[in-house]
């Protein structure tokens, strides 16, 4: 397989730099992508309502699943049998998950976080469940994404106090566990998460403890939930600086342009949100001059297209006047808007890659 | 017209005054007289920069003496074809037969003739056979509501029906052993708890849903509420039935229509298919 160390599936090579941020090329197993780069969250096996060939159009390179999702339905065995979501979906393209663990935490009612697992109620009949560090690696394993993320213990970052640390001490645990129970390390990529909330010093322990593991990859996590900006762009820039500089960073649940730009600037490489497809739902179109609420009245006459800018497909041949009849009305609505966003998001990648290699990143 | 000015479309049907069949006689007379009226309204309000593109409607009820009439008023305007109204109402097949054929009789042969309302496979087989040209229906879309993909063969000289059903999985939930060639229930529950499904919705259909996925993967995304689901199955369902169209336009051209339709119909009934009236229904959606 690829890779240097054994229990690598990825090659990570750095293509260009302008200061600390990195123009890079990612091999995985399914698919070579560059990055800076955005990847869409296709929770159940589909990204809303957009088809396979839509999203390769896009230049998508990696999308998201939901590992919490995908157990219950169709479930990791179904998966298993079939021979992964990849063949499921027939996405030849690269997959990443994640551990389960925070949508369990944002999603169900009666969840809990013990040194065990992430204890829940379970959806279908309401016994109560334990999700183990085991656990996450197994489903993931039988998923077979390309990139497969630690079960972490994740705080908000408005939580203060003693559960950050102890957070943050759990997530070192469990990384070994999650390591130990990882049987296909030469074709998935474990990331293991940042975590420590906003202390510095608390980061700093949990970057040297997963540095340490030599992990194929690494996830700064526990942001974008509601702390200040400063706050956040801070922790982002102590957290790449202490990460090697010959693998890739991904920041999870960003999602606004900006933020992804200053992340860039700061040295990471992967970013993942909901947002572009979920703002898109409500009818709000991502152009470059910001967002456009496409259910305003003073859309029922506008004839240009979404972004003057845009090649995409909807870009080309739709007007906003169009797009304001169909918006939270009909399905077609929310998929237009939903193709031309992640056209945005994609372009954003590229623009990102192209003008760093090309040395004009601050443009 | 008004609004078919503005729109500008390639054919538009003329406002008919539409009666129900129950009617008295007088009301049915008044609205074949008010539809050529209309008629002939709707024409001098035409743009003629836009063309001649009007499908004069022929309208008549229950009675066949006045379809006959509205037909004959019809054909003596300078329309570029008809639209017959007043079916796919849960008429009697053998009326909606009588209807079509006095209908047609009047109608010149060189112009359009169209009909609103019919649908399903045998209804499209009886107005074709019958002289009409264009129709327009909801077929596919009310399958694709119903999560059922259409599946009956289209190909009269392949020997499908036991071949078929050695090769097609029947699900087990106690249906009509054959009903698997001409819907599949993609909501059943065996898809999930039972035998996986990784054929295509039609093995060797060419459409985009057929060549990339499979029908448990289509389960998994109507389980899962998601509007991806309805988008392959409208593809694969549009595609199906265009390529039924195709097969009637190829019979046609080989001079073989009435063995299609025959052959069309008679496997269907031996398959358990309703083939009267309304949409089929072998199946009930859980």
């Amino acid at each position: 397989m690829l890779g240097i160390s054994p229990s690598m599936a990825l090659r990570f090579e750095v293509l260009a730099r302008h200061n600390r941020a990195r123009a890079s090329r990612l091999t995985l197993p399914h698919y070579e992508a560059l990055t800076p780069l955005f990847m869409p969250v296709g929770t159940q096996g589909t990204i809303k309502g957009l088809t396979n060939d839509q999203l390769e159009d896009l230049d998508c390179q990696i999308i998201l699943g939901n590992t919490y999702h995908l157990a219950l339905r169709p479930g990791a065995d179904l998966l298993d049998t079939i021979g992964g979501l990849h063949k499921f979906m027939n996405w030849p393209r690269a997959l990443l998950t994640d551990s389960g663990g925070f949508q369990m935490v944002s999603l169900l009612h009666l969840a809990d976080i013990t040194e065990e697992g992430v204890t829940f109620q379970s959806p279908v009949d309401g016994k109560p469940m334990l999700l183990t560090p085991e656990d996450s690696i197994q489903i993931q394993n039988k998923i077979g994404a390309d990139i497969i993320m630690a079960l972490d213990d994740v705080v908000k970052t408005t939580t203060t106090g003693p559960r950050v640390e102890e957070a943050m001490y759990r997530t070192l645990r469990w990384i070994d566990r999650c390591i130990a129970a990882h049987s296909r390390p030469h074709e998935q990529n474990l990331f293991g998460i940042v975590q420590g909330g906003l202390d510095p010093q608390l980061r700093d322990i949990c970057l040297e403890g997963l540095v340490a593991r030599n992990l194929p990859g690494y996830a700064i996590g526990g942001l974008a939930g509601g702390e200040g900006k400063d706050a956040f762009w801070r922790v982002v820039a102590q957290c790449t600086a202490g990460l090697p500089e010959d693998k890739p960073r991904y920041v999870m649940g960003i999602g606004f342009p900006l933020d992804i730009v200053v992340c860039t600037a700061l040295g990471a490489d992967m970013y993942d949100c909901v947002y572009p497809t979920r703002t898109a739902r409500f009818g709000s179109a991502l152009v470059s001059e910001g967002v456009l609420r496409l259910t305003h009245a003073a859309m029922a006459t506008d004839y240009r297209p979404l972004d003057s800018s845009c090649t995409c497909m909807v870009c080309k041949r739709y007007t906003r006047a169009y797009l304001h009849t169909l918006v939270t009305k009909e399905a077609m609505g929310s998929q237009l808007v939903s193709y031309h966003n992640i056209s945005h998001m994609m372009q954003l990648s590229r623009n990102l890659h192209s003008s760093i290699l090309e040395g004009r990143f601050p443009e | 017209m008004e609004v078919v000015n503005a729109c500008k479309p390639d054919l538009w049907v003329s406002l008919p005054d539409e009666v129900p069949h129950w009617v008295p006689e007088k009301r049915n007379r008044e609205s074949v007289d008010h539809t050529s009226q209309w008629l002939d309204h709707c024409l001098s309000l035409q743009h003629a920069e836009h063309g001649n593109r009007c499908l004069g409607v022929v309208v008549g009820a229950g009675s066949l003496e006045e379809r006959a009439r509205s037909a004959e008023q019809a054909a003596t305007r300078n329309v570029a074809g008809f639209s017959l109204a007043g079916f796919g109402l849960g008429e009697d097949v053998a009326q909606r037969g009588f209807h079509l054929e006095v209908a047609i009789a009047k109608l010149p042969n060189d112009k359009l003739r169209h009909v609103c309302g019919l649908g399903s496979p045998e209804e499209v087989l009886q107005a074709v056979g019958a002289g009409i040209d264009l129709l327009d229906s909801t077929y596919p879309y009310m399958l694709t509501k119903e999560c059922l993909a259409m599946t009956f063969p289209l190909k009269m000289e392949v020997p499908l029906r036991n071949a078929d059903r050695d090769m097609q999985p029947t699900p087990d939930h106690g249906v009509a052993s054959g009903f698997s060639l001409a819907k599949v229930n993609l909501r059943s529950a065996t898809y999930g708890g039972g035998r996986i499904d990784e054929t295509p919705l039609v093995t060797g259909c060419k459409c985009y849903t057929c060549k990339r996925h499979t029908k448990v993967y289509i389960n998994q995304l109507l389980n899962s509420n998601e509007t991806l689901a309805q988008t392959l199955l409208e593809i694969h369902n549009t595609y199906h039935y265009l390529e039924f169209f195709k097969a009637i336009r190829e019979s046609i051209k080989a001079d073989k229509f009435h063995e299609f339709r025959t052959w069309f119909t008679s496997q269907r009934q031996e398959l358990g298919v309703l083939s009267l009236g309304n949409i089929p229904r072998v199946v009930s959606c859980n």
